[in-house]
């Protein structure tokens, strides 16, 4: 085909477009993964028995905060990452400073509590599973939000992938805290930490070749 | 760009056809035997800034978008020809936008300055076939020169200007 022809045709599909569209398909993709990311804590795990006793305390809010801090940094990081020309500074090292602020309280954490608590401060009750439960309930998150990053452009697909799994972690990591009892922050800076990454790494292999444009 | 995203084909049209003329030149410099390929990689580019045009803010120059677009489908051609280590400066926008004419400007410098060595009335000669795109005879009446001579003038110009160039920097030193 001849280029001014495809120029031709491609003004005639001129449809009127909102440089917003695409972040508030975003949005949409978050909400969405947050309700089935519900759905499997509450029809696959179980919701924690003393639920009505925790969302009275801070450790059940602070949990919350780090990981759904960590899913709005990382979906404004994919959402600059996918715009051509953009900088995606600020937003990577908003991620980077909510991860070494979380890692920062967990060293505290440990260093505060006496030394025969510290292990079971760190392992809890259930460190084998925590991870590859908020691995897994990412599973349920990640279609959403790929389907939606698939409305940007990112120039690179990988490190976009990667902020994109981030962000289905981190959403699948904060509703598993409907679920998960442990309450100390070096527990929560290990393993719910290395579950939101792994998902990065899995989004990271994604973005690789579904987010080519 | 505004009126294009707003959905007025006429701006858009005209946005596509200015893109079309940098991207051209712009792959020409970067694929040394360019060519079809070039042609395929400015459609290739030209789609991919109608498909994604939401994903251009309007808050961001829209040369950086277009240049990042431009780049990204360079890049992702390279690969897929093979050429994996092949590395794609990232400059400034600059270099989709401006760079072809400041080319251009340079090419037709050189050549006048190679004409200043022909004597006067060849080199108006010249300048008017050549660069200005006059025929043969035309240009020869205005000279005054028949067409033929006007032929055999214009021959044997390009004939100095072939040695002098052949002298490599030659014509510098005039």
């Amino acid at each position: 085909m001849k280029t001014d022809d495809l120029i031709a045709a491609l003004a005639l599909d001129a449809a009127p477009v909102a440089p917003r569209a695409p972040t508030r398909w975003l949005w949409l993709a978050a909400a969405l993964a947050a309700v089935a990311a519900l759905a499997g804590v509450v029809l696959g795990l179980g919701v924690r028995a003393d639920l009505a006793v925790a969302v009275g305390g801070m450790t059940f809010w602070i949990k919350a905060t780090y990981t759904a801090l960590i899913a709005l940094a990382g979906g404004w990081l994919a959402a600059r990452l996918g715009r051509p020309g953009a900088s995606a500074r600020r937003p990577a090292l908003l991620v980077l400073g909510v991860f070494a602020a979380a890692i920062l309280l967990g060293l505290v954490n440990l260093a505060t509590t006496p030394a025969e608590g510290r292990l079971h401060a760190w392992l809890g009750h259930s460190w084998r599973v925590c991870t590859l439960n908020v691995l897994g309930l990412s599973l349920l998150t990640t279609p959403f939000l790929f389907w939606a990053a698939k409305k940007f452009a990112p120039t690179s697909p990988t490190l976009a992938g990667f902020a994109t799994g981030l962000t289905s972690g981190a959403i699948a990591a904060t509703l598993y805290g409907l679920y998960c009892q442990e309450s100390t922050a070096a527990f929560v800076a290990t393993w719910y930490t290395l579950g939101v990454l792994a998902a990065g790494g899995l989004g990271a292999g994604i973005g690789r070749f579904w987010l080519r444009w | 760009m505004l009126r294009g995203l707003g959905g007025d084909a006429a701006a858009w049209r005209g946005l596509l056809t200015e893109m079309g003329r940098h991207l051209r030149a712009y792959f020409n410099r970067r694929l040394y035997d360019g060519g079809a390929d070039a042609e395929d990689l400015v459609q290739e580019t030209l789609i991919a800034i109608h498909a994604k045009r939401a994903t251009w803010d309007p808050a961001q120059p829209f040369t950086a978008w277009a240049y990042a677009v431009a780049r990204y489908k360079l890049i992702d051609y390279l690969r897929r020809s093979g050429r994996r280590h092949s590395h794609v400066p990232l400059e400034d926008a600059g270099a989709l936008f401006a760079d072809e004419d400041a080319e251009e400007g340079a090419t037709r410098s050189d050549l006048r300055r190679m004409l200043a060595l022909l004597p006067d009335r060849q080199r108006r000669l010249i300048e008017d076939v050549k660069l200005t795109g006059l025929s043969v005879a035309e240009a020869g009446a205005k000279y005054g020169y028949s067409e033929t001579a006007a032929k055999v003038a214009i021959h044997r110009s390009m004939k100095t200007l072939e040695a002098a160039a052949a002298a490599g920097e030659a014509g510098r030193e005039d």
